[in-house]
C-alpha cells in the first residue's frame, strides 16, 4: 500500500488515540474543557482519515468495498461521520466521545492487524447488491457504535445522578429536596454532568439510534441474501457473518419490543444496547475468528470463478 | 323435575373450563416477553456453538476429517449433539418455530385486541390546569387559532378530535393507525419468510451441470451431476434445453477482471439470448444457472490401426501448476494423462497469470513418469503416436461447471423480507403517538396548552409540535406522557 495511505491511516490512527485519551479524561475527570478537546481531535483525525479512503479508492479503482480491511477502515469511519453529525446536531452529546472513539480506535487497531494489500477485484465483488450490502452494513456498524455510546453515557448520569438524589427525570424540581440536598442539585445541575443532555433526552435519542439501526440491518441482511444466491446459489447457508447479524438485528428487536411492548426504560434496557454491540463487533471482527465464512471466500477450490481466479 | 342446567362448577363443564384455561395458559405463554427472550437466548447459544464449532456444511470433508482427527473426542461430542450441524438440527429449527409462533400470536392478540379502536381524548382543561401543564399565550382569537391548528395538519394518517369544554376548546390529533398497519405486515412477514424458507426446501434443486463451448444440453435429471438435492414437490424442471455458445475471459495485469459466456435457451422455437457473468446467472423457469468452475476440454479422436475407438470430449478438471489435467481411460485401452498448458506458463512468465487464454491450442498427452511417455505440445488437428494409438487432438475448448439452482420459494422468502422491512419502515414512520391542543380566551388573544402521548419518545411528535407551533405563531414543546 503507498505510503501516502500509510502516512494518513497512522496520522488518523495517532490522533484518534489523543482523542480516546482526552474524551476519557474529560468524563473520568468531569472536565468539559477537556471533552472539547477530544471533539476537536476527532475533527482533525477524521481528515486523514477521509484522505486515506479516497488515496485506497483511487488506488483500488474501485469503492473501498472488498475484503476485511477496507470494511474496517470504513466503518470507523462511518462511526465518526455519525459521531460528528450527532454532536454538531446536539453539542451536548459530546460525551459519547468517549465511547465511540475508544471504539474507532480498537476497530483500526484490528484493521492495523490485517493485510492491507488491495485485494483483486474478483468478478465476485462486481454487484450492485453487494455495494448496496456494505454501504447498509457500515451504516449499521456506525449506528448501533453511536447506539452503545449513548447508552453509556444514559448510565454514567444516572449512576452520578444518584448520588446526588436528583429527579432528573423531567429536570424538575427534586422531589423531596432538603435544603441541602437542593444546594446539591443546584451545584450538579451547574456542573459537568448538568451539561449532559438529560436522561430522557439520552433514551430518546438512543431509540431512535436503534429504529435506525433495525431498519439498516435488516435491508443489510436482505441485500446479503439476494447478492449470495446470484453469486452462489444459496441465499442463506448460516455462515458465521449471516449468522451473527440475524442474531444482532433480533437482539435489537428485542430492545425495541421491550422498549414499546414491556415499557421498559432506564439502566437496564441501556445494558442490553451497550452488550448488543458485540454482534455487530463480531459481524465486523469476528469473521477472522472462525474457522469457515463465505465472506472471506476461502474453501473456494482452483478454476471457482466466485473466489480465486 | 326439568333437570337444572350445568352450572359452571359442575363436572361436565369443568373439564372444558380446565381445556380452556391450558388453552389460555399456553397461548399466555408463548405470547409472553419472557418466552421469546428465552428463545433468543437459546437461539444465541447455538449461534455461539455454530461458530466455535466447525460446521459440516461449510467446510470441505477433508478439513472436518482433519478437524475430527485432532479433536476426536469433541468430534465425537459434536456429532452425538449435533453441533456440527447445528444449524440443521432439530432444535435450532424447534427453536425457530417457536420464535415464529410468538411472534404471529403476539400479532394476532395486539389486532384483536382492538389496538385500532378510536381512542377518546385525554385531556381536559381542569386535568391540564391540575397537571400544571403551561399556557402559552398567542394572539389568535379561540376561533380563527382552531380552525388554523386543525388546518395545519393535512396527513390522510393524522385523525384530528375536536371537543369544548365550556369556553375551551380541545383539538387530539392521533396517529399511528398506518404505522400499526406496518407492524402487523412485519410480523406477518416474518411467517411468508417461514414459508418461502420451507417451500424453498421441499422445491430445492441443487446440483452441477457440465456444458462444453458449443454444446447444447437438454436440462432434465440426466443432465446434472453432483446432485445434492432434488425437488420433494414439483419435480426437476424440463422442457427445455441451454446451449454454451462462448466463454470469454479478460485479465488485468494477470488478475481475473471478468468471465462472461454467452448462452442460449431454447424451448421449442423459442430461443433467448443470455449474456451470464458471475453475479448475474441464467434463469430460467425458476431454474438458475451459475457460472462457478472453468476448465478445459479436450476432443480426442483416437484410432488403432484404422479402426475408430473413440472420440470424445475430455474435461481436464484438475489444476496443476503447469495447467490442466486428467487422466483419459481409452476404451479397451489405457489410462491416457492429458494436459493443456496455458499461454502464460509457456511464456514462463509469471507476472501473467491467464489460464484461460490459449491462443495456440494444444494438448500433451501421457507423462514423462509413465511408460507411456510425452507426448507433446499437439496442436489442434494433430495425431499423434502414443501407446500403439493415433490421437488426434479434435479441439480445446472451455467447459464450465455450472451450479443449477432451483427454489421455487425464493420469490415468497425475498416478498417476506422486503415486507418487513416495508413494514418496519411504516411502523417507525408513524408511530404511535397523540398530540393535544387546549384553547381557551384570554383578553387580546387566547391561551394554548399543549400535551403529547407516545410510547416513542418525541419520535413523531417534535415535528408535530413544530407544525403546530407555525400555524399558531409559538412555540410548541409539550411534556411528554408515556404511553400506557
Amino acid at each position: 500500500m503507498s505510503s501516502y495511505f500509510m502516512a494518513l491511516f497512522w496520522a488518523s490512527v495517532i490522533v484518534y488515540g489523543f482523542a480516546a485519551v482526552l474524551a476519557i479524561w474529560g468524563v473520568l475527570l468531569r472536565q468539559e474543557r477537556v471533552l472539547d478537546w477530544a471533539v476537536r481531535c476527532t475533527i482533525i483525525a477524521f481528515v486523514p482519515h477521509a484522505g486515506a479512503l479516497v488515496l485506497r479508492w483511487a488506488a483500488a479503482g474501485r469503492p473501498p468495498v472488498v475484503g476485511p480491511f477496507e470494511n474496517t477502515i470504513v466503518g470507523a469511519w462511518a462511526i465518526i461521520l455519525g459521531f460528528l453529525i450527532l454532536s454538531r446536531r446536539y453539542p451536548r452529546m459530546k460525551i459519547t466521545a468517549a465511547v465511540a472513539v475508544p471504539f474507532v480506535l480498537l476497530t483500526l487497531g484490528y484493521s492495523a492487524t490485517i493485510s492491507s494489500a488491495i485485494p483483486a477485484y474478483l468478478p465476485a465483488y462486481k454487484s450492485n447488491w453487494l455495494i448496496t450490502h456494505v454501504v447498509f452494513a457500515w451504516i449499521t456498524y456506525a449506528t448501533y457504535s453511536l447506539t452503545a455510546a449513548i447508552a453509556a453515557a444514559e448510565l454514567l448520569k444516572t449512576r452520578a445522578t444518584r448520588h446526588v438524589f436528583v429527579a432528573d427525570a423531567d429536570e424538575g424540581a427534586a422531589e423531596g429536596a432538603t435544603a441541602g440536598r437542593a444546594g446539591a442539585e443546584q451545584a450538579f445541575k451547574a456542573g459537568f454532568w448538568g451539561r449532559v443532555p438529560p436522561i430522557p433526552a439520552l433514551q430518546d435519542m438512543a431509540f431512535r439510534l436503534v429504529v435506525l439501526g433495525f431498519l439498516t440491518n435488516a435491508v443489510m441482511i436482505v441485500t446479503g441474501a439476494i447478492w449470495a444466491y446470484k453469486l452462489w446459489g444459496s441465499y442463506w447457508a448460516w455462515d458465521a457473518v449471516e449468522t451473527w447479524s440475524l442474531v444482532t438485528w433480533l437482539a435489537y428487536g428485542l430492545y425495541l419490543h421491550l422498549k414499546l411492548t414491556l415499557k421498559w426504560s432506564g439502566p437496564r434496557l441501556a445494558w442490553i444496547a451497550v452488550v448488543a454491540l458485540v454482534g455487530i463487533a463480531m459481524v465486523f471482527w469476528g469473521v477472522q475468528l472462525v474457522p469457515s465464512t463465505y465472506h472471506l471466500f476461502r474453501q473456494m477450490g482452483a478454476g471457482r470463478l466466485q473466489g480465486l481466479q | 323435575m326439568a333437570g337444572r342446567p350445568l352450572s359452571p362448577a359442575s363436572g361436565g363443564e369443568r373439564s372444558g373450563g380446565d381445556d380452556r384455561g391450558l388453552a389460555e395458559s399456553l397461548i399466555a405463554t408463548l405470547t409472553s416477553t419472557r418466552f421469546a427472550a428465552v428463545v433468543m437466548a437459546a437461539l444465541i447459544t447455538m449461534s455461539v456453538i455454530g461458530l466455535a464449532v466447525p460446521q459440516a456444511s461449510l467446510l470441505p470433508a477433508k478439513d472436518m476429517d482433519l478437524w475430527r482427527r485432532a479433536y476426536p473426542w469433541a468430534a465425537e461430542v459434536a456429532a452425538a449433539l449435533a453441533f456440527d450441524r447445528i444449524y440443521n438440527s432439530w432444535y435450532f429449527l424447534l427453536a425457530v418455530a417457536a420464535l415464529m409462533l410468538s411472534v404471529l400470536l403476539c400479532t394476532y392478540k395486539r389486532v384483536a385486541a382492538g389496538a385500532f379502536r378510536r381512542r377518546t381524548p385525554f385531556l381536559s382543561a381542569r386535568a391540564a390546569a391540575k397537571r400544571g401543564i403551561p399556557w402559552r399565550k398567542i394572539d389568535l382569537d379561540p376561533k380563527t387559532a382552531a380552525r388554523q391548528a386543525a388546518a395545519a395538519f393535512k396527513a390522510p394518517w393524522l385523525r384530528a378530535d375536536e371537543s369544548t369544554a365550556g369556553t375551551t376548546r380541545m383539538v387530539t390529533w392521533s396517529g399511528g393507525r398506518f404505522g400499526l398497519v406496518g407492524s402487523v405486515v412485519a410480523h406477518c412477514a416474518l411467517a411468508i419468510v417461514a414459508v418461502g424458507a420451507v417451500v424453498g426446501s421441499l422445491t430445492s434443486l441443487q446440483a452441477d451441470m457440465v456444458i462444453t463451448e458449443g454444446q447444447t444440453v437438454q436440462v432434465g435429471r440426466a443432465a446434472f451431476g453432483g446432485v445434492r438435492s432434488l425437488p420433494v414437490l414439483g419435480g426437476v424442471p424440463q422442457g427445455f434445453a441451454v446451449a454454451l455458445d462462448k466463454l470469454a475471459f479478460e485479465y488485468k495485469k494477470g488478475l481475473l477482471e471478468g468471465a462472461t459466456a454467452d448462452m442460449r435457451v431454447l424451448e421449442g422455437q423459442r430461443v433467448i439470448e443470455r449474456r451470464v457473468r458471475v453475479n448475474y446467472p441464467l434463469e430460467h423457469k425458476g431454474v438458475s444457472f451459475l457460472l462457478s468452475q472453468v476448465g478445459y476440454s479436450t476432443r480426442l479422436v483416437v484410432r488403432k490401426e484404422g479402426r475408430l475407438l473413440d472420440d470424445t470430449f475430455v474435461n481436464l478438471k484438475q489444476r496443476y501448476a503447469q495447467g490442466f489435467g486428467d487422466r483419459y481411460r481409452v476404451p479397451g485401452g489405457p489410462e491416457l494423462p492429458v494436459f493443456v498448458v496455458p499461454d502464460s506458463r509457456l511464456a514462463r512468465t509469471e507476472s501473467a497469470r491467464t489460464p484461460y487464454i490459449l491462443t495456440r491450442p494444444a494438448a500433451y498427452l501421457g507423462s514423462r513418469e509413465s511408460a507411456l511417455g510425452l507426448v507433446g505440445p499437439l496442436e489442434v488437428g494433430k495425431t499423434a503416436k502414443i501407446a500403439g494409438l493415433d490421437v488426434t487432438l479434435a479441439d480445446v475448448r472451455l467447459y464450465s461447471v455450472m451450479m443449477v439452482r432451483g427454489n421455487q420459494g425464493r420469490p415468497i422468502l425475498y416478498t417476506g423480507l422486503w415486507l418487513i422491512v416495508a413494514g418496519a419502515i411504516m411502523r417507525f414512520a408513524d408511530p404511535r403517538r397523540e398530540l393535544m391542543l387546549a384553547i381557551r380566551p384570554r383578553r387580546g388573544g387566547s391561551e394554548v396548552a399543549c400535551l403529547g402521548r407516545s410510547a416513542y419518545g418525541r419520535m413523531g411528535l417534535g415535528r408535530m409540535e413544530r407544525t403546530l407551533g407555525r400555524a399558531l405563531g409559538t412555540e410548541i414543546v409539550s411534556p411528554i406522557e408515556e404511553d400506557g
